[in-house]
């Protein structure tokens, strides 16, 4: 839709005065939200569309065993909300962390004879501060997989 | 500039302290770091010249970005002292997490080097990272005691409050450039100087003023403050109510208090928030049970008291900032440090936790009544001359906000002296409590504080030219 009144207006500059054309310029930049518009409302109208529908659509059967966490036929045991020690959680920031850290030296190896002495010195620098917090991580015993 | 860079690297130090065996230095390390920063500022403060604000274009000043002038130099001060007092407390004060205490004092710092941006910030970006280096340490500090799950409430709160907030604040700023085109201070007040300030400039700066309440916590925008201050461990909330908001006001007062001053419709709905701010703060801290909630919601009253002198920018008007702010943390330590001590041995917070300490402990005692009568305004003490020259630079843009001040000045006294009259009429039920050295020092130099900015207001505002 939205490309089709892109090229109608098109070809109305093409044919009009100057005047015209900075009025249809100033419509067109005003017409350019539209699809934002019309993509949103039918992103809501369809959940709401979807909502509604599936409440008048799908069988309703209710019981006590139909209404269990599980329904597979096997016997609940216990809360499903115990604590465990997520070891890997940990092992994940940390990763993330190291990630942006390589991220940042791709730029940098693709202009590094550009940048010179005073780019390799902020690097440096960066890359210092890093491995403090390294160090850090190290000593603290994040990364000791048998505690 | 030097002084953010040498107490980010005190920070750092005091992180590997922790992997030391013994942990004796970390304390001195911390203490004569802070000091030494503070002297750095002391004597960058004394070299620059001329008035507060306008030093904008010179070359100290970062790409427009960063100003460390008059005005940062004297509120980094301001911080810098009241995380040294913290800091002094903190050997009884982190006690409920012991194997952490230099983590918290290394984010302790960290958060206090966001403030100092913050004060020092002359660009939107440049505030909005200070808020977060700000903040970020400090949600992580509110829920530091891991067991308590008041401490966890606190820090989930503080965190999803705060969030949403910067989600606001970046909002508004991106307004506001998409308004103006420019995020420095001065092309900022340069824009909105023009005759036709755009809808979008106006939009952005009411959702950046809205954010930035938040963090001050002015009403309506204070509902997470009470919550936040009584679940987190005292000492950090002595943190929050002293730095966090110094920070936080200091900012807003150089970002905005040009632009609302010139504008009669911020002013109008700005005057109403801290007439509301003072009510709900002052009243809702009428009807606490407890010690440490009455003083969250008088830091809001107190909150609602600075905004006056936001109506009419002017140089008094920013020595009366600073004046009432220095005044407000020094007796907010003061309390801190007595409520610390009450609550470790008491075990809770509630006014009858203080009965007797005039008998059982006369320093503490005294300190605290004096705190907190200079906290409500009574004349020898800092807290009176504060307000006077708040309240007199005021008058003369809306009188009728001076008046809704002094009622609720009058209102104030009455649940001060709740605190007051429990600990010299009543008597003790418990055994004296037991205040540590650095306690009793920090007891003694609060004290020294309250009357010395009573007695010499002119001390500081000299300095403040």
């Amino acid at each position: 839709m939205c490309f089709f009144m892109r090229n109608k207006f098109a070809n109305y500059h093409f044919r009009s005065t100057v005047a015209r054309v900075t009025f249809a310029a100033r419509f067109m930049e005003t017409q350019d939200y539209l699809p934002i518009v019309l993509q949103s409302m039918v992103a809501v109208g369809f959940v709401g569309l979807v909502l509604v529908v599936t409440h008048f659509l799908g069988p309703r059967r209710k019981g006590a065993v139909k209404d269990e966490n599980f329904e597979c036929g096997i016997e609940i045991q216990g809360n499903a909300r115990v604590q465990f020690s997520v070891k890997y959680f940990l092992t994940a920031i940390l990763f993330v962390l190291f990630d942006v850290e390589v991220i940042f030296f791709y730029p940098y190896a693709v202009n590094f004879k550009e940048l010179g002495s005073e780019g390799f010195i902020a690097v440096v620098m960066f890359v210092t501060f890093f491995l403090i917090g390294f160090f850090y991580v190290l000593k603290k015993g994040a990364l000791e997989w048998e505690r | 500039m030097k002084a953010l860079i040498a107490l980010t690297i005190l920070a750092v130090l005091a992180l590997f302290v922790g992997l030391l065996k013994s942990r004796k230095l970390l304390l001195p390390l911390v203490l004569l770091g802070l000091a030494g920063v503070l002297a750095l500022v002391m004597q960058y403060g004394c070299q620059c010249e001329g008035t507060f604000f306008h030093q904008y274009l010179d070359e100290s000043t970062y790409r427009n970005m960063f100003s460390f002038d008059k005005f940062a130099a004297v509120f980094a001060g301001m911080m810098l002292v009241a995380t040294l007092l913290i800091s002094m407390l903190a050997t009884d004060g982190f006690i409920y997490n012991e194997s952490h205490r230099p983590e918290l004092f290394a984010l302790m710092l960290f958060s206090l080097c966001g403030g100092i941006v913050m004060v020092g910030s002359t660009h939107l970006v440049m505030l909005f990272l200070g808020i977060e280096i700000l903040s970020i340490p400090a949600y992580v500090l509110a829920g530091s005691n891991q067991r308590d799950s008041q401490s966890n409430e606190a820090a989930l709160k503080y965190f999803l409050m705060g969030a949403f907030t910067t989600g606001i604040l970046l909002f508004g700023i991106a307004l506001m450039y998409g308004g103006s085109g420019s995020m420095s201070l001065d092309g900022l007040m340069t824009y909105s100087r023009h005759s036709e300030v755009s809808g979008m400039f106006k939009a952005g700066m009411l959702m950046v003023l809205i954010a930035m309440c938040f963090k001050i916590g002015i009403a309506p925008f204070h509902f997470w403050g009470p919550d936040v201050y009584e679940g987190t461990p005292s000492i950090i909330t002595s943190y929050m109510a002293t730095v966090v908001k110094t920070a936080a006001i200091a900012a807003t007062f150089r970002f905005f208090a040009q632009i609302i001053g010139h504008d009669a419709a911020w002013m109008i709905s700005l005057v109403w928030m801290a007439a509301l701010t003072m009510f709900i703060g002052n009243l809702t801290a009428t009807v606490q049970s407890g010690f440490k909630r009455m003083l969250a919601y008088s830091s809001i009253a107190h909150a609602g008291y600075v905004l006056i002198a936001f109506f009419t920018p002017s140089l008094q008007a920013t020595q009366s900032v600073v004046f009432y702010l220095a005044a407000y943390t020094v007796a907010t330590i003061a309390c801190f440090a007595v409520l610390i001590g009450v609550q470790q041995q008491r075990k809770n917070d509630l006014f009858e936790s203080f009965n007797g300490l005039a008998k059982t402990n006369p320093l503490a005692a005294f300190t605290l009544t004096l705190a907190l009568l200079s906290l409500a305004g009574i004349p020898p003490l800092a807290g009176f001359f504060a307000k006077y020259y708040l309240f007199s630079n005021g008058w003369a843009g809306y009188p009728w906000l001076i008046l809704v001040a002094i009622i609720n000045s009058a209102i104030s006294i009455y649940y001060y002296f709740r605190t007051i009259i429990a600990m010299w009429f009543h008597e003790p039920t418990d055994e004296p409590l037991s205040f540590s050295m650095l306690q009793k020092v920090v007891l003694l130099l609060t004290l020294a504080g309250l009357f010395t900015l009573g007695l010499m207001p002119g001390l500081l505002l000299d300095f403040l030219g």
